[in-house]
């Protein structure tokens, strides 16, 4: 038996973000309590009866897919789903995904070795950006302008992973933004916010310092979201968006299947973790009747 | 990277939060209201609304802490897990 207004919001810990989300769906009139790696023995066991839902907001990448692979066997469904939280937590396969799909994206190819990385980079031209498939807040992410930067990068990572276990990379075509890229939080099918990140640095990840500036949801993201969500169901996402200076389009960097917001919605003003609660007691309604 | 509490527990689900106290672990009752940071001694609030897996900072050094266990006993608090390679959105 399934207690339907049981939520697990699954974390490695608890932050301001996550007790936030866990206070909106208790405003929802939901069961909500945290889940941590230890008690998801019990849960998979099945010893409470089975909750309606588990949310997936581990820090951890590794955790996220592990937790919510064996939610989804043990017949607890998930929100992100297992699946998607694997392909957005690697972006060589959303590379994939969003060319299988005709979904507009910088030009990505993989890289297994040193040698592959120097020539897909020549390949592509200069710049390009070099990132790890799987990683966040910009760790790795980096532009190579000039063929010294390919060598000192090289060199770096191979004092670091002398096996070379860290392939593959993605080699990208690096986009001209114009001083800043977006970020669309997703909720269900729904774009419920867009900002921009503005930076002087390259990188315009808020962890490295970026501002936030609210900017209204156009018809052309309201697009994109679209297409990426048929492609990876609804869910929450934070999708990321950059525009071409030289063509004035928009292509998907990349897929957030845990994006963060207790910082920008401080600033944006939109209430995100408002969103998603309500629309979980939506969906466990829908699924109830 | 390494983890504070668990260096060398590389895959996310054999992390544990022993039951047994280890050294720099804090346990305290229910009624205790104040505690002493982990690591430069300044005691800060314990709050009623803490629940396990909350972080809570230190507001003289920073140091993050985690509250690992919560029972009508009383709260378990350790040193919060760093930042691992694998984190982030
Ligand atoms: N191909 C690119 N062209 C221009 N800027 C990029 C490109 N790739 C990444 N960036 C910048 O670097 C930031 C981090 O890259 P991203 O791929 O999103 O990695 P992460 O997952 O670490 O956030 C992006 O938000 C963007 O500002
Ligand atoms: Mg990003
Ligand atoms: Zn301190």
């Amino acid at each position: 038996m399934t207690a339907s207004d049981q939520v697990l919001l699954s974390v490695t810990m608890l932050r301001p973000e996550e007790k936030l989300l866990l206070g909106a769906l208790r405003d929802e009139g939901l069961t909500a309590r945290p889940l941590l790696m230890e008690d998801l023995a019990e849960i998979v066991a099945g010893h409470s009866g089975p909750p309606a839902l588990a949310l997936i907001r581990n820090l951890s990448h590794r955790d996220a897919i592990n937790v919510s692979r064996r939610l989804e066997h043990a017949g607890v469904p998930t929100l992100n789903r297992a699946a998607t939280i694997e392909t957005c937590n690697d972006k060589g396969l959303q590379a994939l995904l969003f060319a299988r799909h005709g979904i507009p994206h910088p030009t990505t190819r993989h890289a297994f070795s040193f040698d592959q990385v120097r020539r897909t980079v020549a390949d592509l031209g200069m710049p390009a950006v070099v990132k790890p498939v799987s990683g966040s807040w910009g760790r790795g992410v980096s532009k190579m302008t000039h063929a010294d930067c390919v060598e000192a990068w090289a060199a770096g990572r191979e004092s670091a992973d002398v096996t070379g276990k860290q392939f593959p990379v993605v080699v990208q075509e690096y986009i001209d933004k114009p001083g800043h890229d977006l970020r669309v939080v997703v909720v269900g099918r729904t774009p419920v916010v867009a900002i921009q990140r503005v930076s002087d640095d390259w990188r315009t990840n808020t962890h490295l310092g970026a501002e936030v500036r609210r900017v209204e949801v156009s018809t052309e993201m309201e697009k994109l979201c679209g297409q990426v969500v048929d492609v990876l169901g609804p869910g929450f996402y934070g999708v990321d968006l950059v525009e071409d200076r030289s063509t004035g389009e928009l292509l998907v960097l990349e897929v957030n299947a845990n994006p963060e917001f207790a910082r920008s919605s401080a600033q944006h003003g939109v209430n995100v973790a408002g969103h998603l609660a309500a629309y979980v007691a939506e969906t466990l309604t829908a699924s109830a009747v | 990277m390494r983890s504070g509490r668990n260096p060398g527990a590389r895959n996310g689900v054999g992390k544990s939060r022993d039951a047994i106290p280890r050294k720099g672990a804090m346990i305290m009752t229910l009624a205790a209201t104040v505690a002493s940071c982990l690591v430069c001694d300044t005691e800060f609030e314990v709050r009623e609304d803490w629940e396990k897996g909350e972080i809570t900072e230190c507001g003289a050094c920073g140091q993050e802490h985690e509250v690992v266990e919560k029972s009508a006993a009383g709260v378990r608090l350790d040193l919060a897990p760093e930042v691992e390679e694998d984190w982030g959105e």
